[in-house]
């Protein structure tokens, strides 16, 4: 007893003396201070209110433990400055931001959406950006397409001047090049790693807070969230759903979203009996066409994403692979296909994966009655 | 020699038959033994699905792998002979780019689909017209340099630039592509002996035996090469006209194979040398089908190892054919030193 006392108390003396030495003003101590804004979801993101600043931390999606990118949000009229050096550790943005260059065509539906779009100034590979205003307002001149995102042309960054660069990170991509060296901070939009769908539309909030339209996202959110949850009640009072496999033979192999996969957790909430729904990877499976008809042959329903200038039909559907017509939804005609060319399906979902839901829901539950037509799904054509 | 040549092909054919056993009993689903052999044997199954499996999806791809492994074997062995050059292989006149830049086309350039007229055809006979044309396209403008270049080095050096001329359009498809186009295209590369549907084997085999039996054709006037360009000509041998064919055939085999199942690595290039090892002889009466056999027994074997995760998913064909072939070339380079 004597023994554990005497070992607590010199712990504590270590610990206060180790603090006191780092002094009372460092980041570390009074990030303690600060009110944690409360997030529902995120896994990856945690933002802190202090006096006149705001922390926002990204963990390492693939490092579990570690951190991707710290923030440090400055009001542009604040007048409490916080001092530089503290901020040493992270990267200083001063919000609200008014000129960024957004290299990923989600977020640029986001702003555009939020009533932020004439805050963007550049984007990348803009031949893929289906949002309205944007081709507009690169045709008129007003935003600038700097080439190829993974490795964008510098020179078009700097000519156009952003405050930011929004872009997605990639595991082990050797950093961003010559983009991390021309000072302009980076925003790495790392929602994509997160596997719950809310999590990952959660983020618009941050993003929001980064344009001075914080409410506005909140709001957005809001309406996301509460949506997404009624539906997901609705299917559980519905009972079961149909069976289902999803995707496509690509090549060789058919890549099969994992039970835990942002894919995986929708068709959950939506009550479909998936296949594969006890199987715990978050990304994709890659599966020969025989563990699929095996497995998932007599599933009830198949709905696949597929790319192509216009919508197909099951001529063409067969032509992809020859098992398909082996697969009970093709025989009793029950293939819905999203067509992510013609629809906005990766535009939208990621920040609202309630629409998506309500796809999954009346496919899967014809029984409910009352929800909004197909939004990306269509019923493959005769 | 001979005898010892013939009782190793009867060994290799006899090791072929057990091979594509073990690949229609293996795969990613396991389905009884009982159940494998009744199928074959033409007896219904015990599910739909295992007759599928068995008869549409396995078997047609065991075939391919044969034919596929012994067209690019012997195509291999020809090339290593008529160009005196060991690392000669099936892909070394751009062959195989041509047939890449043809799918490039059509996955990256035209959405999947592939217009001529008011002809209009998607999903596999696309890629796979597309990868023929391509490759068929590579192989006129060789033959036209073969008829000017009369240098056989030389001849090969065109090859190899008309490969990297090939590879920069893809590389510029690639950049412009879309997420989806270029992962369809890198799975394409990569190789498959499981996209040919049954219904596809009886055109894909013909075609496979029709330039088998080219090469068997010019086993003579290859085992005259081996002696050197000049004895050939004392022999009679119209040492252009060898090559001429020599091209034709292998540029057939090597364009039926990829439009088929994507570029195969290493098989061609190695598989000769595995030949040469096992038979050690050059004669090319006995070379030429104990390639072709070594060629099917090891694109079985490779096949089979694709399906060893089991379950839960594949292992490419091109990850798998060079961990088969390279130990082979290094071996081969040690041992000459």
């Amino acid at each position: 007893m004597n023994k554990q006392s005497t070992l607590l108390s010199i712990l504590f003396v270590v610990v206060v003396a180790l603090a006191s030495c780092r002094g009372g003003n460092n980041t570390s101590l009074s990030l303690a201070d600060g009110d944690t804004l409360a997030l529902k979801y995120s896994s990856l993101l945690t933002i802190m209110e202090h006096d006149g600043y705001v922390v926002a931390d990204i963990k390492n999606p693939w490092k579990p433990g570690k951190m991707l990118h710290r923030y440090y949000l400055v009001p542009r009229t604040s007048d409490i400055k916080p001092q530089t050096s503290d901020l040493s550790d992270g990267t200083v943005i001063e919000i609200p931001i008014q000129r960024a260059a957004v290299f990923t065509t989600v977020h640029c539906a986001l702003l555009t959406e939020l009533g932020l779009g004439s805050h963007i100034v550049g984007v990348a590979d803009s031949k893929y950006i289906k949002v309205p205003y944007i081709q507009q307002q690169i045709k008129a001149g007003r935003i600038v397409d700097c080439g190829n995102g993974l490795n964008p042309i510098v020179e078009k960054i700097m000519d156009v001047k952003p405050d930011v660069i929004m872009l997605s990170p990639f595991e082990n991509s050797g950093g961003y090049g010559k983009t991390e060296e021309i000072g302009i901070p980076l925003i790495e939009c790392a929602e994509y790693m997160e596997t719950s769908p809310l999590a990952r539309a959660e983020w618009m909030r941050f993003y929001g807070m980064l344009f001075g339209a914080g409410d506005k996202a909140d709001a957005l959110f809001h309406n996301v969230d509460s949506s997404y949850v009624a539906l997901k009640q609705q299917a559980a009072q519905a009972g079961k759903g149909r069976s289902v496999i999803v995707d496509k033979v690509v090549g060789s192999v058919w890549y099969m979203p994992g039970g835990r996969s942002t894919i995986g957790q929708m068709l959950q909430d939506a009550g479909a009996q998936y296949p594969w729904a006890t199987d715990k990877q978050s990304g994709s499976l890659s599966l020969p066409f025989e563990t699929v008809l095996e497995r998932g042959g007599e599933s009830d329903v198949w709905m696949l994403r597929y790319s192509s200038d216009h919508d197909w039909d099951y001529k063409e559907l067969l032509s992809g692979h020859h098992g398909y017509s082996q697969l009970k939804a093709v025989r009793q005609h029950e293939v819905y296909g999203c067509n992510v060319e013609q629809s906005h399906f990766y535009e939208d979902t990621p920040f609202h994966p309630d629409r998506l839901l309500c796809d999954f829901l009346q496919i899967l539950h014809p029984d409910i009655i009352g929800l909004p037509p197909l939004r990306y799904y269509k019923k493959i054509k005769e | 020699m001979i005898k010892r040549g013939v009782i190793l092909c009867c060994l290799l054919a006899l090791l072929m038959v057990v091979l594509l056993a073990v690949n229609l009993a293996v795969g990613s689903v396991s389905i009884p033994l009982r159940d494998v052999v009744s199928i074959v044997m033409g007896n219904e199954a015990a599910r739909p699905s295992w007759q599928f499996i068995i008869m549409e999806s396995r078997l047609p791809q065991a075939i391919t792998a044969m034919l596929c492994g012994g067209s690019l074997a012997v195509s291999g062995l020809m090339l290593q002979t008529a160009f005196k050059n060991p690392l000669a292989g099936p892909s070394i006149f751009g062959i195989n780019s041509g047939a890449g830049v043809g799918v490039a086309l059509v996955m990256l350039g035209m959405g999947g689909s592939l217009s001529v007229g008011s002809v209009s055809i998607t999903g596999f006979m696309a890629v796979l017209a597309a990868a023929f044309a391509g490759a068929m396209a590579v192989m006129g403008l060789i033959f036209l340099f073969s008829t000017m270049v009369r240098n056989n080095v030389m001849l090969l050096i065109v090859g190899i630039m008309i490969g990297y001329i090939a590879n920069s359009v893809v590389a510029l498809l690639n950049f412009f592509a879309t997420d989806e186009g270029v992962k369809s295209y890198m799975v394409w590369g990569m190789g498959s002996f499981g996209g040919v549907p049954m219904s596809q084997i009886p055109l894909f085999a013909s075609l496979c035996i029709l330039g088998l039996v080219g090469a068997l054709l010019l086993v003579k006037p290859l085992n005259a090469l081996l002696l050197g360009e000049r004895y050939a000509e004392n022999l009679g041998v119209n040492i252009h006209r060898v090559r001429n064919w020599l091209i034709i055939v292998t540029g057939l085999l090597t364009a039926i194979t990829t439009a088929y199942c994507g570029p195969i690595m290493f098989i061609g290039l190695a598989v000769p040398h595995i030949a040469h090892l096992l038979f050690r002889q050059a004669d090319h009466r006995i070379l030429m089908p104990g390639t072709i056999l070594c060629g099917a027994v090891i694109a079985l074997i490779c096949n089979a190892i694709c399906f060893l995760p089991g379950e839960s998913g594949v292992i490419p064909l091109n990850a798998v054919t060079p961990v088969m072939g390279a130990p082979v070339i290094i071996y081969i380079i040690a041992r000459r030193n």
